[in-house]
């Protein structure tokens, strides 16, 4: 049903908000002026969300973290056999390395922690911003009458990226994820750019680069890499001299990867580019007990070469104090905890992960960007928590497809992103084979929806552009607003206790609970590098890194949980 | 708890532990839902244990004269 005759539009668009669309250059300068301004005003939102998520969660952590803390240690003292880790990648930990050159206390050290993460947002921004020009200079090439206008795009856009940001991989988290989205948006640019037929010796080399980064922030990327390359070499087509520069960046790519895989293989006696294929293929699909204190249970997944010492049975108590002089030694280094695990083909299981995994997914896409009330907890593992409901963007994808039935071929707008929608189900696809996680697949969302929208959203006439042009900006209103209720929230939360006069919590200080435990271990004489015992889920002991003390041995929290704190109640000797 | 002091721990502190479930001698670590408890110093230990056999010896002899 068309949604206003051609004849009307056509009389509308000369008298479209008093411009005189006869006068080009008037209004190409003044969309240029919009298109500035809405994107800086999208970036001070954007920057003002993630500050207020970041201050609002700045007691809150990862284990990874102190895994990564430590890591960034080894390589400052060159204790490299103790840096080489088979299942973290190193670009993060050397990022940390560089920020521990500032000094930071142990108190202060998780802020400086949060300070970085904000800063590699700022760089991911910068990214996306890139990503977003490319995009919309791909949309200059439709005639300016069948296309939408600029600003809706870029809101649709940054409220997107800002939404991805915040409820896939908060910045208070610190991972690599979010250099992994920084480079993805630039590599997606690329694309675009190479699409029109521009590849310089010097983007070809910048390509490599990003690839390689990309390898060096995590693994997935390696193989990554070569659906990326052979992406580019399909889009530039026959020409001999565009596929050698396309060779360039292959050969820039192996030669930032390959001195860390050798490093990295012969630290760990074994080729490889990362052991986290290995070990979530032993959890996931072997069922080999996950993540920490292994002891071989079931012979046909082979025996630990050397696994903690089980000290205790009832309740199960280990210790593992002589591997490693690091904070928390069982997740620093899993593979030389799982060294000797024996993995078997079981295409079953394979199956069934595979199933839920792609379940997972499709309820994730089907429901975003989520209720309001949806936890973070949930959107950060996709298992988990999502309501089963139709989110705002599907429903206006599909209003908009039926809207256009039989004017445009979803598929064939579909198929012409192409070179984005394939590496795009590469990543899914892979991380549907194991395990995969909200902040894997952040920067890939949200190319996913910018393509799709824009695959399947072409005007008619003045007024149907109108529409569509107001369903684009109310799926990036649902989106931003998502966000800003929950901040909302926050803030009234924050408020309250001022109020009331709890404001014990620093303001700026991250971790603050933790380094009241660390403060209260130094002041009964703890010194650092001294060892402790834990009872409890040891994964999140962020106060053993504040007051750099060593974990030797724990009580796990299942086991504490069942025992009805069995071991506490023995008290102490 | 004699277990992580023979592995080497100088305290154990122990996480979510709901309100008054904890013994006595653990110490709650202010609002922070952790509680502690740091082991007395080999020298003070060596003391206690002093003192504690003293003590045990003569409540034997006690026990023994009745």
């Amino acid at each position: 049903m068309p949604l206003l005759s051609s004849t009307t539009a056509s009389r509308r668009v000369c008298t479209n908000r008093g411009i005189n669309t006869l006068d080009p250059n008037l209004r190409s300068r003044t969309d240029r002026q919009l298109t500035l301004r809405v994107a800086a005003i999208a970036c001070i939102v954007s920057c003002c969300l993630v500050v207020l998520d970041l201050w609002d969660n700045r007691d809150l952590f990862d284990p990874e973290g102190i895994t990564f803390l430590d890591m960034a240690d080894a390589y400052r003292r060159g204790d490299w056999r103790a840096a080489l880790v088979g299942l973290w990648s190193p670009l993060y930990p050397w990022l940390f390395s560089l920020m521990m050159l500032f000094n930071p206390s142990a108190q202060w050290e998780f802020t400086a922690v949060h300070a970085l993460n904000f800063f590699i947002y700022l760089v991911t921004l910068a990214s996306f911003s890139v990503f977003m020009w490319e995009f919309l200079r791909a949309n200059k090439d439709t005639a300016s009458n069948e296309r939408f206008p600029d600003w809706s795009w870029l809101v649709l856009g940054y409220s997107l990226f800002t939404w991805s940001t915040i409820r896939l991989m908060p910045p208070h988290l610190p991972e690599p994820d979010s250099i992994v989205c920084a480079l993805v948006y630039l590599i997606f640019a690329m694309f675009f750019r190479i699409r029109r037929g521009s590849v310089t010796w010097g983007e070809s080399i910048c390509l490599g680069v990003l690839l390689g980064l990309g390898y060096l922030a995590k693994a997935i990327m390696f193989p990554m890499a070569f659906v990326f390359t052979g992406v580019t070499l399909m889009l530039t087509g026959r020409s001999a001299n565009k596929r050698y520069k396309i060779l360039v960046a292959l050969s820039v790519f192996l030669l930032l990867s390959l001195p860390y895989i050798i490093v990295l293989s012969n630290a760990n006696g074994r080729w490889m580019f990362s052991d986290a294929g290995r070990l979530n293929y032993a959890w996931e699909i072997n069922q080999v007990k996950k993540w920490n204190h292994w002891q071989g249970e079931e012979t046909v997944h082979g025996t630990p070469v050397h696994p903690t010492r089980k000290i205790y049975d009832n309740p199960p108590m280990y210790e593992f104090g002589t591997a490693f002089g690091v904070t928390y030694p069982p997740w620093y280094d899993p593979s030389y905890w799982y060294e000797g695990v024996k993995m078997t083909v079981d295409l079953q299981r394979q199956l069934s992960v595979i199933v839920r995994n792609t379940k997972a997914l499709l309820f994730f896409l089907a429901t975003s960007p989520g209720a309001v009330t949806t936890s973070d907890r949930g959107w950060y593992n996709l298992e988990f928590g999502i309501d089963r409901t139709v989110g705002s963007l599907l429903t206006l994808f599909c209003a908009i497809v039926l809207t256009n039935l039989g004017r445009v071929s979803v598929f064939r707008g579909i198929a012409e992103h192409w070179f984005v929608l394939v590496p795009i189900g590469a990543v899914l696809g892979l991380y549907a084979l194991l395990h995969f996680e909200g902040r894997y697949i952040a920067a890939y969302v949200v190319v996913l929806w910018m393509v799709l929208f824009r695959s399947i959203t072409i005007p008619y006439s003045e007024e149907s552009k109108r529409i569509f042009t107001a369903a684009l900006a109310s799926a990036a209103l649902i989106a931003a607003i998502t966000l800003a209720a929950k901040t909302g929230q926050a803030m009234v939360h924050a408020a309250r206790y001022f109020v009331i006069g709890n404001t014990e919590a620093p303001f700026l200080q991250s971790g603050y609970t933790n380094w009241k435990v660390a403060k209260y271990l130094h002041d009964a004489g703890l010194r650092a590098g001294e060892p402790v015992g834990s009872a409890g889920w040891t994964f999140s002991a962020y106060w053993a890194r504040m007051a750099r003390v060593h974990v030797v041995a724990e009580a796990p929290k299942r086991a504490v949980g069942r025992f009805g704190h069995r071991i506490l109640r023995q008290g102490p000797s | 708890m004699q277990l992580f002091r023979d592995v080497g721990a100088k305290a154990v502190v122990a996480a979510s532990v709901p309100a008054g479930s904890a013994p006595v001698n653990w110490q709650q670590i202010g609002d922070t839902g952790y509680y502690a408890h740091v082991f007395p110093e080999k020298r003070e230990q060596v003391v206690f244990n002093e003192k504690n056999r003293q003590q045990s010896e003569s409540i034997s002899v006690e026990i023994n004269q009745h």
